[in-house]
């Protein structure tokens, strides 16, 4: 049981997103409760010397898929084996995401990845929930997701036609629901329109192996996407978070939409951070086959180092792994058509030493910026801090004893993965986790696991997470919008034909459950009609004043031509 | 009378210093006079291209030039093109037709006779794209015959003095919608009143766009145009077919126009959701049909199921006016649009032309595209050069109303600076007026409802005198670069070039004698457009023609205007225009994709099930027919048992010995 966990850090480095110090830790119960020196402990508590070793907040993995079903196949890594190699990462909790076959309902979805994580999972978890069909039931389910089972993000998805992929109306409404939840608008950005036509002309070139996966995802659809999303996005005022940044130029876009103001969070993942896509041209096909994800891996080399570069300035925020892995065999389903084979790549457990290694070693981050991204920001953005992301007293005990100097060689034979390929084989990184505490339990210790399948909590999420939603509120206060006052205009009106006109805002029906007039927000600007106050478009010059010159029925004023 | 020319020019050889760099070839050279003689290649896209030059003459180099020089000669008979099917029967027809022309002069011109038309402009100061210097200028039939000093020309020829006044080629307004019916009425500008308009403003060739009916057909909505047309204008024209559906037979129709009919550009619209709005899969295919055939394709950039949202919440809020129409199309869904447009365009290697440019956002997304390489063309119009948004809050409703076009002009009342500053950098290339005239009652349409009022703006007249103002006399840009973005450049996208959009032997005898010094006050009274309300009310604007050429007669002088309605002909624009597709050529063939030549993989294969889900992008049916059979194949391959060496196992024996080492090396857990 947990009251029994007393545990004592001594001469810790303790790393912060916001600074180092040197001190003591004692954790009780789970929690941290004391943070300083010379603590008073009670008697028989295991005590960890940390000997001037670096202290850091567990990670937290913002992006998984575990177990995630494919077509009658599930991914090879369940949530027992993905957590265990989480941890054994530094990692110590995890987001995954369901992904509701249509017309189950999200509810229904949702509840079966709690019952298989619950079950499963060896450290904290949460779940962001993916929207992969939109109409009046899917919206009422998100509003239960977000009100009674703390989820505060929803993933859509511009990509996969036919399939899970949602048209920019639907999008609209969509963001517009998330915001007046207070929850985060997650996308997948790519154009699955382009690709579904790119499939097809390389397929007609005879090109059947994983390079034709490369080929029809070029990065320019990805940029589009990220550059759409960010437009609804600012349209609908709802923050957006976009999962795999694997490109440069989609992390161009975000970096250039953050200078403007819009409210937008680039999650790069180990995969985009550590390799590229050179290896769809691998003579071995099982090889290629294993760097198969979406958005793909740019086959430009020069990518993860960009994308590092961009995660140390501040212009990309969090870092997940996406880890989502099938085994050879499931991926060899698409051994004669690139189109069929399963995506996904590893990295859950290689992301926090990946990242050391690409950004602190190389003198890009210091280790508060990388507590930053691969803890703290995230917990922010999902209104999981400071309970997690940092270290601090009242914080969860999910603590991270980092040793900088450690080298590893990654291998497909020394991962906790059930695969057989790793995307990063071979790659020697420095650094890595000596020891990991989960929940106020040491889960790794000399190199060894001592997880416990099913201790893992589900961690529930509030909506409005302050880090995204103070900004989104100031300007919703602002975006009111309203009409010029003039007299009615009586001249001569042309007669035209009942034909439906151009411009008609005609949504279609099935498509719009945010029409209805459940929407708190835009109820209220009906009547919210009025001149006062601040407006959006105050910087903009008038020609006239607020004063009515024609009354209301006055006479019409076509023949001035001021 | 050509072969005299001909010898001439040789005699004419220019100094050794001038010749053609890397050739020996002795090159016949128009005439310029004195020392102001253009050097080839000295401008890489502004050389003049000689083959074409050879309007009317014999003895063209190359087959190439043989339609466009049919074209030229032949442009009254629709059919012409189809004679020059084979290059020799075309050049066949061609020294028949010049024969023609020295005994039995030309095809008649309605109504008038062309052959009585010699002018001589004396005195002025030729402004092209690429230079300007002092010559004479000599026009006959209608085509420029000669230019230079101290020339030789028949008795009895009207002269004008230019005092040393710019003469420029006559602008090219590549953007209009005259005549153009809607829900019933039709715009108040005919083709009469437009090109009046137009050639007022010293415009001589218009491009209007023909829009069909979703669902009805391309090529009797473009003969429908042609007719109006024909009858009515008075200048030369072409026509932009607009595609507003998409399927086979438009598809054939679109080759037929291209190949057949002259129109090498087609507009697709990416708003008017449920009108004419195009799916991303449809632009798609369309980019990659006219990539192949040769054609522009223009877009209507703005992103419509972003609008039709924006729309319904607009009219929800009780914002019925016409400040509705620009709340609803903010310019960031312009510039969205406008990305992915340019996006879809660099995958299928197709030249983007993006119409109407009105805002900032819109402009910085087509220079950042041509920096990193893209073929894209970039057309702000009269009214985003001229005035921005800030009328739509107008308490005028009608004079509101007047401004309301799509994309709407910008309430950032820096806009229009900003749009002259990139056009003088050569980030955006042409300039249209996309000139769509309705009157207050036609407008009064939407008085309850925003989304109903009919749109489009003025500005073909005001178009060339704008620019002046706006970029030549504040410095931004110079006179050449200023007759580059009102006509030659047009010219060149159309595949005109360089009988329109330049002054040359050989060109079409489009002429503006340009006053820079006139300032003239833009008002509805004064104006030649039908409509009531000028969108440029009240601005002065210095600079305006003094004296327009069209065909080679005077249409304007005095400030008087002799237009003939129907004298306009319709100008034949060929396929592949070198300005836009040499490029694109070039990079079609780098582009060749190659699978990776593996061997046969033979290891364990899952079961899955039929549906496709997942993480699979599985593109719908039609794309991808030969899923079913494989999966059927390996459901009884189904096994993780046995050796994993056997997993990539390649047939060629020449990959087996390195798999196998692979394969131990990192599947062995």
């Amino acid at each position: 049981p947990l009251n029994s966990e007393r545990l004592l850090i001594k001469g810790a480095k303790i790393v912060n997103d916001d600074q180092s110090l040197f001190a003591d830790i004692y954790m009780e119960d789970g929690l941290i409760k004391q943070i300083g020196e010379n603590l008073i402990v009670p008697g028989g508590v295991k005590t960890i010397d940390a000997q001037g070793r670096m202290v850091m907040p567990g990670g937290i993995d913002v992006h998984t898929r575990f177990q995630m079903p494919d077509r009658g196949m599930t991914a090879a890594d369940d949530f027992y084996q993905g957590t265990c190699a989480a941890l054994a990462g530094g990692t110590t909790m995890i987001i995954d995401h369901v992904v509701p076959e249509c017309g189950i309902g999200l509810l229904a979805a949702f509840n079966q990845w709690r019952d298989w994580a619950d079950s499963k999972s060896c450290c904290d978890y949460s779940l962001h929930v993916d929207i992969t069909e939109w109409h009046r039931g899917i919206q009422e389910d998100m509003e239960t997701l977000v009100k009674d089972h703390g989820v505060n993000s929803f993933l859509v998805y511009l990509a996969y036609k036919d399939v899970f992929q949602l048209t920019d109306s639907q999008i609209y409404e969509v963001f517009s629901v998330i915001r007046d939840l207070g929850a985060v608008a997650q996308v997948h950005a790519e154009n699955g329109d382009i690709i579904a036509e790119e499939q097809h002309r390389i397929l007609d070139l005879g090109i059947t192996g994983p390079e034709g996966h490369v080929l029809t995802h070029p990065e320019e659809v990805e940029a589009e996407a990220v550059n759409r999303s960010v437009t609804v996005a600012n349209q609908t005022n709802c923050p957006l978070y976009i999962t795999k940044v694997m490109s440069k130029s989609a992390a161009d876009v975000i970096a250039q939409a953050r200078k403007k103001g819009t409210v937008v969070f680039g999650e790069p993942i180990t995969a985009s951070l550590g390799t590229d896509g050179s290896h769809y041209w691998s003579k071995n096909w099982a090889k290629a086959a294993a760097y198969v994800t979406s958005p793909p891996l740019s086959p430009d080399p020069t990518t993860p180092d960009y994308l590092s570069s961009l995660l140390s300035c501040g212009d990309l925020q969090v870092t997940g792994s996406a880890h989502c892995t099938f085994s050879t065999a499931q991926r060899a389903v698409g051994k004669d058509d690139f189109t069929l084979i399963p995506e996904g790549t590893n990295g859950t457990e290689e992301r926090m030493s990946i990242i050391w290694d690409k950004c602190v070693v190389t003198g890009k981050m210091d280790e508060n910026q990388f507590v930053a991204v691969t803890s703290t920001n995230a917990a922010k953005i999902f209104n999981l801090y400071p309970r997690k992301g940092r270290v601090a007293v009242g914080s969860d005990a999910d603590l991270v004893l980092w040793d900088p100097d450690i080298t590893k060689i990654i291998s497909a034979k020394s991962h906790n993965l059930a695969v057989e390929y790793n995307i990063f084989e071979g790659m020697e990184v420095r650094g890595a986790p000596l020891v990991v505490i989960s929940q106020g339990k040491i889960v790794l210790e000399d190199g060894t696991l001592h997880t416990t399948e099913g201790s893992g909590r589900y961690v529930a999420r509030k909506p409005y997470p302050d880090y995204v939603y103070k900004r989104i509120k100031a300007r919703s206060r602002l975006a009111e919008l309203r009409g010029v006052p003039r007299g009615l205009y009586d001249g001569p009106v042309c007669e035209v034909s009942v034909t439906p006109k151009a411009v008609t805002p005609a949504s279609s029906a099935k498509t719009s459950p945010a029409k209805q007039p459940t929407q708190p927000v835009r109820n209220l600007h009906q009547s919210g009609f009025s001149l006062s106050g601040a407006q959006i478009d105050d910087n903009v010059p008038r020609r006239n004043t607020q004063r009515i010159v024609a009354p209301p029925g006055g006479r019409a004023n076509i023949t001035s031509l001021g | 009378m050509a072969e005299g020319r001909r010898t001439m020019n040789r005699d004419d050889d220019l100094p050794v210093y001038l010749a053609r760099p890397g050739t020996a070839d002795q090159i016949p050279r128009q005439k310029h006079g004195g020392l102001f003689c253009n050097v080839e290649g000295a401008y890489e896209s502004k050389t003049i291209d000689f083959d074409a030059l050879s309007v009317g003459q014999r003895g063209s180099r190359t087959p190439r030039t043989q339609n466009k020089g049919g074209v030229a000669s032949e442009a009254r008979s629709p059919t012409s093109d189809a004679k020059c099917s084979s290059p020799n029967r075309a050049h066949d027809s061609k020294q028949m037709k010049e024969i023609k022309d020295t005994t039995d002069k030309q095809v008649p011109q309605s109504g008038n006779d062309v052959k009585s038309d010699r002018l001589l402009i004396k005195g002025g100061r030729i402004v092209n794209d690429d230079q300007s210097f002092y010559a004479d200028i000599y026009m006959e039939d209608g085509l420029i015959k000669q230019i230079g000093d101290n020339l030789i020309v028949p008795g009895g020829v009207k002269t004008i003095e230019a005092n040393g006044k710019m003469v420029i080629p006559g602008g090219i307004d590549i953007h209009t919608h005259f005549q153009m019916p809607y829900r019933g009425t039709t715009t108040v500008d005919d083709f009469t009143q437009g090109t009046k308009a137009a050639l007022a403003g010293g415009t001589t060739m218009i491009v209007d766009h023909v829009i069909p009916d979703p669902g009805c057909s391309l090529v009797e909505a473009f003969e429908r145009w042609r007719e109006w047309a024909d009858d009515k204008a008075c200048c030369d024209y072409s026509l932009h077919v607009d595609i507003t559906h998409w399927n086979d037979s438009v598809k054939q129709e679109v080759e037929v126009l291209l190949k057949e009919k002259g129109v090498n550009s087609y507009q697709v619209y990416m708003a008017y959701k449920d009108l004419y709005q195009m799916s991303n899969s449809e632009l798609y295919e369309i980019f990659t049909f006219l990539g192949e055939l040769g054609g522009i394709v223009q877009v209507h950039a703005e992103n419509g199921e972003i609008i039709a949202e924006e729309q319904a919440r607009m009219l929800g809020m009780g914002i019925t006016g016409p400040e509705g129409h620009v709340l609803s199309r903010p310019e960031e869904l312009e510039a969205e649009a406008v990305f992915r447009a340019v996006t879809i365009a660099s995958q299928t290697n197709c030249p983007l032309y993006v119409t109407r440019v009105m805002s900032k956002s819109a402009a910085d997304i087509i220079s950042q595209a041509r920096k990193k390489g893209n073929v894209v063309f970039g057309e702000p119009i009269t009214a985003s050069l001229g005035t921005d948004g800030t009328h739509y809050w107008s308490k005028n409703w009608a004079k509101a109303a007047s401004y309301v076009t799509s994309p709407p002009l910008s309430p950032d009342p820096t806009t229009p600076d900003y749009l002259n500053t990139l056009l003088a950098s050569g980030d955006l290339n042409v300039t249209g007026s996309a000139h769509c005239t309705f009157s207050v009652a036609q407008k009064a349409i939407g008085k309850d409802d925003f989304t109903q009022i009919p749109e489009g703006v003025n500005g073909v007249e005001e178009r060339m005198s704008l620019i002046w103002d706006k970029a030549v006399v504040t410095g931004k840009m110079d006179e050449n670069m200023f007759v580059a973005v009102t006509s030659t450049n047009a010219a060149k996208i159309l595949n005109l070039y360089p009988r329109k959009g330049r002054i040359a032997i050989g060109s079409d005898s489009d002429l503006v004698i340009w006053d820079p010094d006139v300032v003239r006050t833009i008002t509805a009274k004064t104006h030649n457009s039908a409509a009531e309300y000028n969108v440029f009310e009240g601005m002065e604007l210095r600079g305006a023609p003094t004296l327009v050429v069209c065909q080679g007669k005077i249409i304007l002088e005095d400030g008087k205007l002799q237009a003939t309605s129907g004298s306009g002909r319709f100008i034949p624009c060929s396929p592949f225009p070198d300005f836009a597709y040499k490029r694109v050529k070039a990079r079609k063939q780098l582009a060749v994709l190659r699978a990776v030549p593996r061997g046969m993989y033979d290891g364990p294969v899952s079961d899955f099930t039929p549906m496709s889900r997942g993480g699979t992008p599985s593109a719908s049916a039609r794309t991808s027919p030969t899923k079913a059979p494989i999966r059927n194949l390996h459901q009884s391959g189904f096994t993780l048992a046995g050796n994993p060496d056997l997993f990539c196992l390649s047939s060629n024996p020449n990959y087996q010995t390195h798999h196998i080492k692979h394969i131990c090396t990192s599947c062995d857990k």
